[in-house]
């Protein structure tokens, strides 16, 4: 984990999209955790601690996005981290992104100049 | 006490086939002797009460034709006689015998319902003129009765007698020979017959003998009543009989044959009886009209009720209130109530909720309003058991027929409609997800080079050449767009098979190495191994190619980095051989049987469309081949499809286990 922009983790099972994701925030300054499903995740936040913003992709094998969410919330030290859905329209209503207490969801495909102002807000200030 | 038939008068005896009988009423026992001996010789029954207590007393006992009473008399006024006479016999004919000092009670009395009155002493011949006159009235207004009644009760069978004892009974001929009984009766007539010709051509009827049969179809086809009359004596095998009279019975030229008569008297008829027989005909072919729609309404209604009880759809009458009036045998069966219970009970009772009465209210209005006059809709009904069930309903929005359907409902379970569209919904969203991953990764890709955050060729911190990337994105797409498109038509049945020879190691290879940069992504090892000679197969080039493919992004798909997938082209006997197998998670026995199946997936989180394996089975089966599976879960599988030569003359491809003998 390097650079001094903030912290992202992206939490996506599809290779190609995560690394994409990546490459743009690294490239905006933010340093990036990536994990391919919700288990990887969970050893990243335990091990690294907790980023300033996650990227959380819903579908996924082994643990999927929502059982990612009710993990963080059971958990004190990570039921803060602000979490922003990486997810197709049709797969989430607002209900239930209260429900899953997530801050925003982002559609795909993404759009990079979105991404920026999304996770703009959760960048530390310095 | 009956006279002596030789000294009657013929006037008598004409008249009545019984000497009428009389009361004769007086306090001076020497009238009762001198009058009662007159009358009796003149051919009357003749019986005396000597006060109106004891008149009373008889009449209480006996109808008299006649009564003949002293006005005043010691005990009782002979007033009372006449009260009496007139309440309990109204038909009986009371004639007063008054001297000239009570003249004006005689005309009180005829007030009072006394027929006439003579003044004693009374001149014999003008006392038996009086008498004649008064017994003639009687047995007129007798006849006059009976015919009322008897027109009356034909008039109750038209009306709803017949069609009714036809429902009961459907014995037609039983209610003709009621009737024919009852114009027999009227007609004091030795017979009468009918003759009814039926829809269906049948002639109803029993003939005395042929002459009757052959009036009465004369009758049949005359225009008016009279003109079939016949007043000669017919001579026949049993003997003479008297005068036959034949009517048609006929109602908006609709004829359903005659009415024969058979009278012993013999003579000719006047118009009178003439006019009762008509009109008996005419209410008789009434009746049958009557009896002809009753029983073809009841027809129809069979007809309708088998009809609604063949139907799939449950079909629910309801009359002007909206209560049910009709439930066919699926309607029952649908909600789970018997008819029992629910007819008669508003439509609303059935419904499960205030929304479904409103929308059920909106339904019929929207089906009034149409001009096809139904509208289509759903709505929740409460079952029997208190289950609630969802229906697609199709409602009527004007009367359709009279008999208390005002309109009609056919309901049809949705459960199976909503869930199948439920499924397609799930089977849609999926593939949608599985198209936009790769399309985000292409898109994300082409965006990354033309900020030049990436560049062609370029393979920084472990990262894929982006070129390569957008490549094995399109061939996801590629592959699942192949498969939708497959699936479609096979659907539809417009899969067609270009058959053409083909290598078999030519197609392999091609595939394979078009397949292998997704191996490589996932970092396994692939191996296409070709053994033995080429194997030409008549097949689909792009078929086959499509079935390689589908098994080979199954096999990368489900297996682990590091793991191996080998792809294999053999031969067995006759058969052509092509296996793919790999060391990936394998597939649970309970879940083997079902990886056939369209839209099934082992693990839906490792993307893929859930189409291939059924699309692989319905392709190698219309070519005439196998599809074998070997699997264990932890440990890989092995799926092995082995392809005749030369394929059938008629493929049909069919997904899904129906393809399975």
């Amino acid at each position: 984990v390097t650079g001094h922009g903030g912290h992202v983790l992206v939490v996506e099972d599809d290779q190609d999209i995560r690394e994409a994701v990546g490459i743009f925030l690294g490239a905006e300054g933010w340093a990036v955790t990536e994990a391919g499903n919700g288990r990887e995740a969970l050893e990243c936040l335990r091990r690294g601690g907790p980023p300033d913003v996650i990227l959380l992709d819903l579908r996924m094998p082994v643990m999927d996005g929502r059982r990612l969410c009710a993990e963080l919330a059971r958990d004190t030290a990570l039921a803060t981290v602000p979490v922003l859905l990486l997810s197709a329209y049709e797969e989430v209503d607002v209900a239930e992104l209260e429900g899953l207490g997530v801050r925003g969801y982002l559609a795909k495909p993404i759009r990079f100049e979105r991404l920026v102002s999304a996770v703009a807000p959760f960048r530390p200030r310095l | 006490v009956a006279g002596e038939a030789g000294t009657r008068p013929p006037t008598v005896t004409a008249m009545a086939s019984e000497p009428a009988r009389i009361l004769l009423v007086d306090d001076e026992e020497s009238v009762r002797l001198s009058l009662g001996r007159v009358l009796a010789d003149r051919g009357y029954d003749v019986e005396t009460a000597a006060s109106g207590q004891e008149a009373i007393a008889r009449l209480g006992r006996l109808e008299y034709d006649l009564v003949l009473t002293d006005l005043a008399m010691k005990n009782g006024d002979g007033i009372e006689v006449l009260t009496a006479v007139r309440r309990m016999h109204p038909d009986t004919v009371a004639i007063m015998l008054t001297g000239f000092a009570s003249l004006d009670t005689a005309i009180e009395a005829i007030r009072l319902g006394a027929y006439d009155y003579l003044t004693k002493p009374a001149d014999i011949e003008d006392m038996v003129l009086t008498l004649e006159r008064g017994l003639a009235k009687r047995r007129l207004a007798i006849a006059l009765r009976r015919r009322n009644e008897e027109l009356d009760a034909l008039h109750r069978l038209a009306h709803l007698g017949v069609g009714r004892l036809l429902e009961v009974s459907r014995d037609l001929d039983g209610v003709l020979v009621g009737i024919a009984e009852i114009a027999t009766r009227i007609f004091a007539a030795r017979g009468a017959t009918l003759f009814v010709v039926s829809e269906g051509g049948d002639h109803r009827a029993g003939w005395p003998t042929d002459e009757a049969r052959r009036l009465a179809e004369d009758a049949f086809v005359l225009e008016r009543a009279r003109a079939a009359q016949v007043s000669a004596t017919l001579a026949v095998e049993r003997g003479p009989f008297g005068t036959l009279v034949a009517v048609p019975v006929t109602i908006h030229d609709q004829r359903f044959g005659a009415m024969v008569i058979l009278d012993p008297a013999g003579g000719a008829w006047d118009a009178e009886r003439l006019d009762t027989l008509e009109v008996i005909a005419r209410r008789l072919a009434r009746s049958l009209d009557n009896a002809r729609l009753y029983r073809r309404l009841a027809e129809q209604k069979d007809t309708l009720q088998r009809v609604l009880d063949a139907a799939g759809d449950g079909i629910i009458g309801l009359d002007a209130g909206h209560r049910v009036v009709l439930l066919s045998r699926a309607a029952a069966r649908l909600l789970g109530h018997s008819p029992v219970d629910v007819i008669g009970a508003p439509i609303d009772r059935l419904l499960a909720d205030e929304v479904d009465t409103t929308a059920f209210a909106g339904l019929v209005r929207a089906a009034a309003a149409s001009p096809g006059g139904l509208a289509e809709g759903e709505v929740t009904f409460r079952r029997g058991d208190g289950a609630r069930l969802h229906c697609d309903l199709v409602c009527t929005g004007r009367p359709i027929a009279d008999g208390g359907i005002h309109l009609v409902l056919a309901v049809r379970d949705a459960t199976a409609r909503r869930d199948e569209l439920d499924r397609r919904g799930r089977a849609f969203n999926h593939l949608t997800h599985e198209l936009r991953t790769p399309l985000t990764s292409i898109l994300s890709y082409a965006d990354l080079l033309a900020s030049g955050h990436v560049r062609v060729g370029e393979r920084t911190q472990g990262r894929s050449d982006p070129v390569e990337v957008i490549r094995h994105n399109g061939l996801l797409l590629q592959t699942l767009i192949d498969n939708m498109l497959a699936v479609a038509r096979i659907e539809q049945g417009a899969l067609d098979f270009r058959f053409q020879e083909v290598r078999l190691d030519e197609l392999v290879r091609e595939s394979g190495e078009c397949l292998e940069p997704l191996a490589l992504r996932r970092g396994l090892v692939f191996r296409i191994e070709l053994s033995g000679p080429s194997a030409v197969v008549t097949c689909d080039r792009t078929l086959m190619r499509l079935v390689v493919n589908n098994l080979l992004s199954n096999a990368f798909r489900y297996t682990e980095p590091g793991g191996r997938v080998w792809l294999r082209l053999g031969e067995e006997g006759e058969l052509a051989m092509i296996e793919v197998s790999d060391t990936g998670i394998g597939i649970p026995a309970d879940a083997q049987a079902r990886v056939f199946d369209p839209h099934f997936q082992v693990d839906g989180s490792r993307g893929g469309s859930g189409l291939g394996l059924a699309i692989v089975r319905a392709i190698v089966q219309a070519h005439g081949g196998e599809v074998e599976l070997s699997s264990r879960e932890g440990d890989g599988t092995t799926i092995r499809v082995r392809l005749p030569r030369v394929p059938p003359a008629a493929p049909i491809a069919v997904l899904g286990r129906k393809g399975v003998s």
